[in-house]
C-alpha cells in the first residue's frame, strides 16, 4: 500500500475506531455495515474490513473531473477484494444524506453499523441562508437510522475551519444555563472554554453537543474521548466517537447516561507522531456536590 | 483545429514512431492525412448489433491478459476478472499481467494490435475502443506487475463524437490522429511495484445502452459466451471440462464474477450423459474417428500437414425424456473458438443441417473449433468467409450433424417402440378387465380391429425397443393374439364364418384403397393414441359411414 504523508496520526485514529468497533461488535464480526467517506485509498476499510460485510462509500471527486477519484476508489476496492461489498455514491455527502440518493439516484440503504463522516472542511459549515446544511445532514442520518431502530457507531473527522458567527459562544451559554438550573456552577469552566486558545478545547464540547441535540429525541449518545492532530499539510484535525444507543421507546428528550457535566469533563487526546497523550486543556473541572 | 504539421509534431512527441509506425512500417508523411475522425464513429457503434459485445470485448482483453499471466507465473488457475455494475458506470477488473506505457498509449491506435491471431482471442486492435459506443467516457487504468507506476487513459468518447457529427453537419473533418489527441490523456500516477491489474471504466452509460447494467441479463449473456467453468451443479461439467482440456489447443477457462457473483456456463437439466467426437478435414479420418477415440492417435492434431487436419472438437448432451429441450436460448450446439462463442444456436443449425434441424435442439452442446484458419468476423456472430470455414461446414456437415441426426433418429424410435408397447398393454389391460364385465356386442369389432392393430405395431417397432421393453413387447403380443382369438370367437357365425372382421374385406376394396385406408389407421391411432376413447368412437363412425356410403 502506498504510504502518503503525515497519515501517522490518522492511522492511530484508525485503530482506536477499530478498538471501539471491536468492543461494541465482535460478535457481529464480518455481518457490519460501514456508511461513510474512506476516500480513494480506503485506509478505513481496509483496516476494518474483517468486521463488514457492506460498504456504502460517498466520493464526491474533484470539481470538473468528479469521476477520477471515484474510478480510484472503485479501483482500491477491486485492488483489496472487496469490490463485491462496495456500494459508491458520488456526490456531496450532505447532499446525498438529505436527499436520500446520489447525483446518479443510486439509493442511500439504511442502515448502518459503523458511520465515518470524514469530513475535509469544518463542522459548522454553514450555506448562503445561514443554514448548517451538515448539520441537517446529520440530522437526517440520525432520523433513518432511527426508522431501522438501530444502534451504531458514529466517527466523526472535521479541521478546524468554520464560519463561526458567534454559535460556538452560544451553545456553551446555553449549557452553562441549564446546568444552573439544576444547581451545578459550571461558571469557571465555561469562561475557560471561551477563553481558550486552542479552537480544539471548544471543539470538543461543540461537536458532542451538536449530536447529542442532534439525536436527542431517538438516540443516548455517549461520547468517547476525542483526539485532536496534525493531519495532511499540517492540517489540524479533530477526531470524534460516538455510541449512538436506540431508546428502547420513542419518549423524546430521554436523558443520556452521560451527562453534560461529564462531558464538560471529559478529556481529550493529544496524538502526536502516533502517540497519545490525554489533556484537559487546563479547563477547570466542573464539581457536582 | 491543428494543422497537419502539428498534429504530426504531436504524433512525434508521443513516441508513437517508435512502435507501432515501424513495425507495420508505415511510413507518415505530414503533409497527409489516411484516417479522419468519422471512422472512429463508424467502428465503434456500427459494429456491435449486440450491446453485450461490448463488455465481451473487454473480457477477451482480460482474458488474453491473463493467460499470458499464468504462463508468466506458472500457475494455470491464476487470475480473474470483475465486472461490477455501478450506476452510472460498468467496471471491468482483471488482476493480470497490467499494461506498460507503450501499451497503454497504443492502446490509442485504432485497428492497431501486437496481439496474433492465432494466440489471442482479441487481435483486431478495435474491440478496446468498443465501449466508446455506449459510454461518455472510457477511463483506463492499468498498472504492470513490477513497476511502481499506474497508467491512467481516458477517452472523452461523448465530447469526441459530437465534436466529430458537429463537423460531419458542417461537411467537415478532423484527421484521426488529432481527434485521438484532443479527446484522450494519458496520465502515470504512484502505485505499488507488486500491484498488476487492468480496470476499465465504461462511465456514463448512455441511455440507450442501458440494458448493460441489467445484472441478471448481463450474467445471462456471459454464461452464454465467455470462456468461464461449467457450474459445478452440472453433472458431467468436470468431465466435459477434462475431454476439452485434453483436445482443446488452447481451451481455458477464467473464473468471472458479476458484482461479486460467479458467473457459469450453462447446461440444461434432464440431460443424458455427454458424448465428445472430432471433425476432421478429410473423409478417410472421419469414417475412422466416428467410433471410439485412442487420444494417443491425435497427438499431434493439425500439426501433420500431409495428414486429414482437426476441425474441431465437439460434445454434446442428449435430452434425457423425449425430443427437443424446451429451453430456446440454451438448446442446440454453439460454435466456440477459444472458449468464446461465435453466433448462437441457430449458426450450426443452420451451417451444418440440410435435412431434419429441428433434430439440433434434441441436443445442448458446443463445437470447439481447433482450425487456425477459421476466423471469427469481428462481431462474431459468424466467421469470417473464407475456404476453411467452408471445409468446417462441410465436413460438420458430414459428420456431426448426420452422427447427431442418426442418434436422434434411434432415440426417437426407441422411443416411439416404448410407447406403442405401453400403449398396446393398456388395452390389453383394459380389454380383459372388459372380458369379465362383458363386452358389449357392438364394440367387439372395434376391439378386434384395434388389438389386431397394436399387435402390428408392436411386431413392427419391437427391433427398436430397449432390452426390457422387448420382453414386454413379446408378452404383448402373445396376449393379443389370445385376446384376438377370444374375441374372435364372440363374433357372430355369419361372421366367424369369414375369419376376423376386417371393414376392408367387407368393403372388398382394391389392395390401394386397403393400403391407404391402414395408412390413415395409423395416422390416426398416432395422434389419438393417448384418447382410446375418442379413437373408438372414430374408427366406429369411419366404418359405419364407410359401409353405408363405399357401394354407392
Amino acid at each position: 500500500m502506498l504510504e502518503e504523508p503525515f497519515t501517522i496520526n490518522k492511522k492511530k485514529v484508525r485503530e482506536l475506531n477499530l478498538r471501539l468497533i471491536r468492543e461494541h461488535f465482535e460478535k457481529r464480526k464480518g455481518q457490519l455495515r460501514y456508511f461513510g467517506l474512506p476516500g480513494e485509498s480506503m485506509r478505513d476499510i481496509l483496516l476494518w474490513k474483517e468486521f463488514f460485510s457492506y460498504f456504502c462509500a460517498v466520493e464526491r471527486g474533484e470539481p470538473g473531473e468528479e469521476f477520477l477519484l471515484q474510478h480510484n476508489l472503485r479501483l482500491s476496492a477491486f485492488k483489496y477484494g472487496i469490490s463485491d461489498k462496495l456500494n459508491l455514491l458520488r456526490g456531496e455527502l450532505d447532499n446525498i444524506l438529505l436527499r436520500g440518493y446520489d447525483d446518479y439516484n443510486n439509493a442511500v440503504e439504511y442502515p448502518f453499523d459503523v458511520v465515518t463522516l470524514d469530513y475535509c472542511g469544518g463542522v459548522i459549515y454553514k450555506n448562503s441562508t445561514g443554514q448548517s446544511t451538515r448539520a441537517s445532514s446529520i440530522g437526517e442520518l440520525v432520523r433513518n437510522q432511527a426508522l431501522h431502530d438501530k444502534d451504531f457507531l458514529l466517527f466523526l473527522t472535521c479541521n478546524l475551519d468554520n464560519d463561526d458567527q458567534g454559535e460556538i459562544r452560544k451553545v456553551f451559554l446555553d449549557i452553562q444555563r441549564d446546568l444552573n438550573k439544576l444547581g451545578v456552577n459550571a461558571d469557571q469552566a465555561i469562561k475557560a472554554y471561551l477563553a481558550h486558545p486552542k479552537k480544539e478545547a471548544q471543539l470538543k464540547m461543540y461537536v458532542p453537543y451538536l449530536i447529542r441535540t442532534l439525536s436527542a429525541s431517538t438516540y443516548r449518545c455517549e461520547t468517547f474521548k476525542p483526539v485532536y492532530y496534525l493531519g495532511n499539510k499540517e492540517t489540524h484535525m479533530m477526531s470524534f466517537s460516538f455510541w449512538m444507543e436506540r431508546s428502547s421507546n420513542y419518549a423524546a428528550g430521554r436523558p443520556n447516561r452521560q451527562s453534560l457535566v461529564q462531558l464538560l469533563n471529559l478529556p481529550a487526546f493529544e496524538c502526536m507522531d502516533g502517540g497519545l497523550r490525554p489533556t484537559d486543556f487546563d479547563i477547570p473541572k466542573v464539581e457536582v456536590s | 483545429m491543428s494543422t497537419n504539421k502539428e498534429t504530426f509534431k504531436a504524433f512525434q512527441q508521443d513516441d508513437v514512431l517508435s512502435s507501432a509506425d515501424v513495425a507495420s512500417n508505415v511510413v507518415l508523411k505530414p503533409e497527409e492525412e489516411y484516417a479522419y475522425g468519422f471512422i472512429i464513429e463508424v467502428l465503434t457503434s456500427g459494429l456491435y448489433p449486440d450491446v453485450f459485445h461490448v463488455i465481451r470485448e473487454y473480457v477477451q482483453n482480460s482474458f488474453d491478459a491473463i493467460i499470458a499471466w499464468r504462463r508468466m507465473i506458472g500457475d494455470s488457475q491464476a487470475g480473474s476478472v470483475q465486472i461490477a455494475i455501478d450506476p452510472p458506470s460498468i467496471f471491468i477488473f482483471d488482476d493480470s499481467t497490467g499494461m506498460d506505457r507503450k501499451k497503454v498509449q497504443e492502446y490509442r491506435y485504432v485497428g492497431y494490435s501486437n496481439k496474433s491471431m492465432g494466440t489471442s482471442v482479441g487481435f483486431r486492435g478495435i474491440g478496446k475502443l468498443s465501449g466508446i459506443s455506449v459510454a461518455e467516457k472510457l477511463i483506463l487504468t492499468t498498472s504492470p506487475y513490477g513497476v511502481a507506476e499506474r497508467y491512467k487513459l481516458v477517452f472523452d468518447a461523448k465530447t469526441m463524437l459530437d465534436h466529430i457529427l458537429q463537423l460531419k453537419q458542417q461537411g467537415q473533418n478532423i484527421p484521426l490522429n488529432e481527434l485521438i489527441q484532443k479527446y484522450t490523456t494519458l496520465d502515470t500516477e504512484k502505485e505499488e511495484a507488486d500491484q498488476h491489474y487492468t480496470l476499465v471504466e465504461l462511465h456514463r452509460i448512455q441511455q440507450k445502452s442501458k440494458l448493460l447494467m441489467d445484472q441478471k441479463e448481463l450474467s445471462n449473456y456471459l454464461a452464454l459466451n465467455v470462456p468461464i467453468d461449467f457450474d459445478p451443479t452440472f453433472k458431467y461439467g468436470c468431465e466435459i471440462d477434462e475431454w476439452l482440456r485434453t483436445y482443446v489447443k488452447n481451451y481455458d477457462t477464467v473464473p468471472i464474477t458479476v458484482n461479486g457473483i460467479r458467473v457459469y456456463k450453462y447446461y440444461l437439466p434432464k440431460a443424458k450423459p455427454p458424448r465428445f467426437e472430432f471433425i476432421w478435414s478429410d473423409e478417410d479420418k472421419v469414417a475412422a474417428t466416428s467410433a471410439r477415440y485412442i487420444p494417443s492417435e491425435i497427438e499431434n492434431i493439425g500439426e501433420d500437414t500431409n495428414t486429414s487436419k482437426l476441425l474441431a472438437f465437439y460434445w454434446y448432451c442428449e435430452h434425457e425424456d423425449r425430443g427437443q429441450f424446451d429451453d430456446r436460448q440454451h438448446r442446440g450446439l454453439v460454435y466456440r473458438m477459444r472458449n468464446f462463442a461465435v453466433g448462437d444456436n441457430q449458426l450450426p443449425r443452420m451451417t451444418l443441417w440440410k435435412a431434419t434441424p429441428e433434430r439440433a435442439y434434441y441436443f445442448f452442446g458446443e463445437i470447439h473449433v481447433c482450425d487456425p484458419e477459421v476466423v471469427p468476423s469481428s462481431e462474431r456472430g459468424n466467421f469470417e468467409e473464407n475456404s476453411a470455414r467452408e471445409r468446417l461446414y462441410r465436413c460438420g456437415t458430414r459428420t456431426l450433424s448426420r452422427t447427431l441426426n442418426r442418434i436422434a433418429g434411434a432415440s426417437s424410435d426407441k422411443r416411439r417402440a416404448k410407447e406403442v408397447i405401453e400403449e398396446a398393454e393398456i388395452l390389453i389391460s383394459t380389454t380383459e378387465a372388459e372380458f369379465v364385465t362383458g363386452i358389449p356386442k357392438e364394440t367387439r369389432l372395434l376391439k378386434l380391429v384395434a388389438l389386431q392393430n397394436a399387435q402390428t405395431g408392436v411386431e413392427d417397432r419391437i427391433g427398436k425397443a430397449p432390452f426390457e421393453y422387448q420382453q414386454r413387447g413379446l408378452q404383448v403380443i402373445e396376449k393379443a393374439t389370445e385376446l384376438v382369438q377370444k374375441l374372435d370367437t364372440l363374433q357372430p357365425k355369419q361372421e366367424k364364418g369369414q375369419g376376423l372382421y376386417d371393414i376392408k374385406d367387407v368393403l372388398g376394396v382394391s389392395a390401394e384403397s386397403a393400403r391407404m385406408y391402414d395408412i390413415i389407421m395409423d395416422v390416426l391411432r398416432e395422434e389419438f393414441g393417448d384418447q382410446p376413447a375418442l379413437f373408438e368412437r372414430l374408427l366406429k363412425r369411419i366404418h359405419s359411414t364407410l359401409e353405408e356410403r363405399w357401394s354407392r
